[in-house]
């Protein structure tokens, strides 16, 4: 009996010990204000966890009791806080840079051994202070050739800053700036990225096990967000270099709650050509430049609500005067509102605009036209993130876009009399998705997840659809009103990764996602050109569908100081698109028609070494791979390797912090040509020699390897003020990479063909001053 | 003056980093393939020339074919199998070309078979032939250009071959074929890559063609360099004569000539 009421008088107790309570909040840079993104948050004891979302929000729940709460982040002083957890709490923390870490590069761990414990796989996270050591053209620090050093991804070739990722076209991968995708993401026919580096706090790639928060584009997605302003003081950041200057303002409008930042780039190509030459060599009316403007504000309306407003405007120009020019750019908004629900339900709702345009015109004598193409689309979404336990953190969420594609005007004034005027496309994309990222037991965790797509072909204005024959015409045809559905697709995207941790120091992964890809990129070359065309899936270009099964063995060494893996992975892809040959991709009306579909698939290995900490740092990457496709009407409906098939890519990162004041770095590149077309013959037409042509992309380009190095040089801090000088040479012992190979006849020896090499870089010094203050 | 110094020093590194160069590349070795360069103009005898590819760095000279047969069919039925002349040329003896006929090849050579069609259109008519000035860009020399106008059908779609002879002889690549895609009933237009000096015999060949050959016409152009940017890999023009390279051609044309003022 005794015994009997112990126990229903406990019971309450021992209820209350069971309750489970939330601490959450939001974890920023006790500096600027800057919310800081994948903190890793964790009771010691236990080592349940959290990490911050992208605002800097977190939810940890466990049961009532006494905990000492670690929270920790590359770059910062680990924090500790030590909690008594009997209801649900509001902690709100500010971590410190850590001094150490911002002197030499190496990083202090938010969890050291994140890629052992992390079910993400084929995912990388870059410091941006890692993007400013990196030795690169021009002395232009630069996101986009950064992420190409890494296994799994490269350039599209030299000068470009399109990319590849596990064998994806161009037009595979997602660009996202503060949710907005990007179109088009370098300048000056590709030399450099759109993203000053200025402006960012972070950037994220995803290769494989892709979430199911995203969709649309079927190789990978670079996530890329800008900061949000410095909430506690005005500062000024800055640089003048070799080919462009940059200045970055920030500061509170209201302190700890509303701030701006304006960051703009410019570079003045034309501006030392005009003052380098005299006007008959380079006219006064030159202009060769482009620009970037980021602008954001952000707004905490209490504890549960914030806004945020940022845009990115930026453009190439080059031209004489009015006689003749072309101009291109992107042009994105973005408007989100985060809000609370409670502790553990938050929500995002976001409002996005992206525009790509291309201008072309020339004109003289009352005579001109004009050419002009591009995309622009509106999206609403909403995204929820339900913290449900310290084990299972649930997201939920949909979006529609409307996207507007303008594939080509050409419009002329004066005598001449003729407009060519490609009918412009609609449609609608839309999806809903459902993920978890689970932590299954103290070996095995998973992120899951099901994206459901969907894609309509829309009638802008009334009038005909065609379908198309074998030669290339209009065989049928039919007429829909104004906002019609003239065809729909949808997508069933399964996603998930796994992780098995094996030991202390290694893990196991595998993963696998289905995408789906609506939009792709007409493109004449390997590496882009601003006359690209986007097009919709309709009802003759079938979407692409990609399923990648990836798996991967994860070790650490040196008390996770070195970090290694092995991946591998395969991809199959539907539907994937070809020209066939002698297609004309420019201003035609019937180019769906020169569309062939087949089926693609890409296959690797990827190996990587990486050291984290120390005076020395940096990486070693490999990828050995093949991307081949196998589409009825070209090369006789065999496989054939793709244009930006390489079959060996290897790169070597380096960084030496020789003195506290300066540093030093390397970068070696090495990867196989690209796959080309040559000829294997020629004969005689009307006096000419034509070449003649065999098997497509037979070919090997030859070997690409150059050595890029750097030393960086802070000046003296003075209060408030920091600067550095940076000194850098691209392709230090001046190796003729080829650019492209052309075969002609010879200039020299009459009858005889020749093939001439074209390279775009030998050797290219550079210096640029940074400041801050 | 020093800051101009320094920046033509980079403006020197930038312009002078990049480079052209020839370079050996080692190229397949394809299996000899059959050219063919087969004409039939309006009122005139056909002529064939036969000759086979070749390795493509070869400095010899395409090796000509001796022993093939030819033989061409108008659409009435009416064949003629061609003579051999000798270094590789055929040509027939009766058969003349028509306008609005359709013609058919047969080309039988090594136990293989040929075949490939063409239809000659009707001859246009030249309106006027002048010399204008034009000024491509600010600072650029002024170029003096032959601007034809010839009738079109507005009516029917129709596909033309200019071609440019100077001093007596026809310029190498100076052709350009399209169709017509305005609804007037003339065309004029000029070749704004060819400028000409003054007392120059600027003579100018409109040839009446049908679709296949304006399609091969373009897609040779592109081949030697003139348009490669408007088509996404390099490719063979598509030959009217199946399973061989070059053409059966079969045009009407006019001229006309004037002299550069």
């Amino acid at each position: 009996m005794r015994n009997l009421l112990f126990l229903i008088l406990i019971y309450p107790a021992l209820l209350v010990g069971q309750q489970n309570y939330t601490l959450s909040g939001s974890v920023t840079d006790a500096a600027t204000g800057e919310d800081l993104i994948g903190v890793t948050i964790f009771d010691l004891e236990s080592s349940s966890g959290s990490i911050t979302n992208s605002y800097g929000f977190y939810s940890l729940s466990l049961p009532a009791g006494w905990y000492n709460i670690q929270y920790s982040y590359m770059g910062y002083t680990t924090a500790k806080h030590a909690i008594e957890l009997s209801k649900n709490q509001s902690f709100n923390i500010e971590l410190t840079p850590s001094q150490i870490a911002l002197d030499a590069v190496t990083i202090s761990a938010e969890r050291r051994d994140k890629n052992i414990t992390s079910a993400e796989m084929g995912v990388e996270k870059l410091n941006l202070r890692q993007i400013a050591i990196i030795p690169v053209l021009f002395g232009e620090k630069d996101v986009l050739k950064t992420i190409q050093l890494l296994p799994g991804i490269s350039s599209s070739g030299e000068g470009s800053t399109g990319f590849n990722v596990r064998g994806g076209s161009m037009d595979q991968n997602l660009i996202l700036l503060d949710e907005a995708p990007l179109y088009s993401a370098s300048h000056l026919l590709g030399f450099f990225s759109v993203f000053n580096a200025d402006a960012l706090k972070g950037v994220t790639v995803y290769k494989g096990g892709i979430p199911a928060y995203y969709g649309g584009r079927a190789s990978s997605v670079l996530d890329i967000t800008m900061n949000n302003g410095n909430k506690k003081n005005f500062n000024i950041t800055g640089g003048v270099g070799l080919i462009s200057t940059r200045l970055t303002v920030e500061g509170p409008i209201i302190k700890d709650k509303m701030s701006f930042i304006v960051s703009g780039r410019r570079t003045y190509a034309d501006i030392v050509a005009k003052a380098a030459f005299s006007d008959d060599v380079v006219p006064n009316d030159l202009s060769l430049y482009f620009y970037d403007l980021n602008a954001k504000l952000n707004y905490s309306i209490n504890d549960k609500n914030r806004v945020f407003l940022s845009g990115y405007f930026g453009s190439d120009v080059f031209g004489f005067s009015d006689q003749i020019g072309t101009d291109w750019g992107n042009t994105t908004g973005t408007i989100r509102w985060n809000h609370l629900f409670n502790k553990k339900l938050f929500s995002n709702t976001s409002v996005l605009f992206s525009r790509y345009n291309y201008g072309f015109n020339a004109g003289q004598d009352g005579i001109s036209i004009r050419l002009t193409s591009g995309i622009e689309n509106l999206t609403v979404k909403e995204d929820f993130t339900w913290f449900l336990n310290p084990n299972n953190t649930i997201k939920f969420g949909g979006s529609s876009t409307f996207h507007t594609f303008k594939p080509g005007e050409l419009e002329s004034e004066g005598e001449l009399d003729f407009d060519i005027i490609l009918r412009e496309k609609s449609a609608y994309e839309s999806a809903v998705y459902l993920q978890n990222e689970q932590k299954i037991s103290t070996r095995f965790s998973a992120n899951y997840g099901l994206r459901l797509s969907m894609f309509n072909q829309v009638q802008i204005d009334s009038g005909l659809i065609y379908e198309y024959g074998d030669d290339n015409l209009p065989s049928d045809f039919t007429f829909y009103e104004a906002g019609e559905i003239i065809q729909t697709y949808l997508g069933f995207e399964p996603r998930f990764s796994l992780n098995y941790i094996l030991g202390d120091k290694s893990s196991l992964k595998v993963s696998y996602n289905r995408m789906a890809q609506y939009l792709q990129l007409l493109s004449n070359s390997t590496s882009g050109n601003p006359t690209d065309v986007w097009l919709p899936s309709s009802n003759n270009i079938k979407p692409l569908y990609v399923h990648q099964v990836a798996a991967g063995y994860f070790r650490n060494f040196l008390d996770n100081n070195i970090e290694t893996s092995a991946e591998v992975y395969y991809k199959r892809i539907q539907n994937v698109a070809d020209y066939e040959d002698g297609a004309n991709i420019f201003l035609n009306e019937f180019v769906e028609a020169t569309i062939l579909n087949g089926l693609g698939r890409s296959y690797g290995l990827e190996l990587y070494v990486k050291k984290n900490y120390g005076d020395f740092s940096g990486w070693i990457s490999y990828t050995l791979s093949r991307t081949e496709n196998k589409i009825e009407g070209i090369n006789d409906f065999n496989w054939y390797p793709v244009k930006y098939d390489k079959t060996h890519d290897i790169s070597i990162v380096a960084s030496y912090q020789l003195f506290p004041r300066i540093s030093l770095s390397a970068v070696w590149v090495y990867a196989t040509g690209n796959a080309v077309t040559f000829p294997s013959g020629k004969y005689v037409i009307d006096g000419l020699q034509i070449p003649y042509y065999t098997e497509r992309n037979g070919y090997r380009m030859p070997h690409y390897h150059r050595i890029d190095a750097s030393i960086n040089i802070k000046g003296k801090k003075r209060k408030r003020f920091e600067s550095n000088w940076d000194f850098s040479v691209y392709n230090a012992y001046n190796r003729h990479n080829a650019y492209l190979i052309d075969f002609r006849e010879s200039e020299t020896v009459p009858g005889a063909t020749e093939a001439v090499k074209l390279s775009l870089f030998g050797i290219v010094p550079s210096i640029s001053y940074n400041f801050k203050f | 003056m020093k800051t101009k110094y320094i920046l033509l020093t980079f403006a020197i590194i930038f312009t002078l980093s990049s480079c052209e160069e020839v370079i050996e590349i080692d190229l397949n070795s394809s299996h000899p393939i059959l050219v063919v360069e087969a004409r039939l103009y309006k009122d005139s005898l056909a002529t064939v020339l036969l000759t086979k590819t070749v390795n493509y760095f070869s400095l010899e000279t395409p090796e000509v074919i001796e022993n093939a047969t030819i033989t061409i069919t108008a659409d009435d039925n009416v064949s003629e199998e061609l003579l051999y002349l000798g270094s590789g040329l055929y040509s027939g003896e009766t058969m003349r070309g028509i306008e609005g006929v359709h013609y058919e090849i047969e080309i039988l050579w090594e136990e293989e078979e040929y075949n490939g069609s063409a239809f000659l259109p009707k001859q246009t008519e030249i309106i006027s032939l002048e010399i204008v000035e034009f000024q491509p860009a600010p600072q650029a020399p002024l170029f003096k250009n032959a601007e034809i106008t010839f009738l079109d059908n507005p009516e029917t779609e129709d596909f033309y071959m200019i071609r440019y002879v100077l001093n007596g002889l026809p310029l190498a690549a100076s052709y350009f074929a399209f169709s017509d895609m305005t609804f007037s009933d003339t065309i004029q237009l000029a070749n704004p890559q060819l400028s000409f000096e003054t007392g120059d015999l600027v003579g100018v060949q409109v040839f009446s063609i049908d679709e296949p050959m304006s399609v091969f016409y373009s897609q040779l152009s592109q081949a030697l360099g003139g348009g490669m940017a408007m088509s996404s890999t390099p490719y063979n023009p598509t030959s009217n004569i199946k399973g061989a390279m070059g053409y059966f051609a079969a045009w009407s044309y006019v001229m006309d000539t004037v002299v550069v003022p």
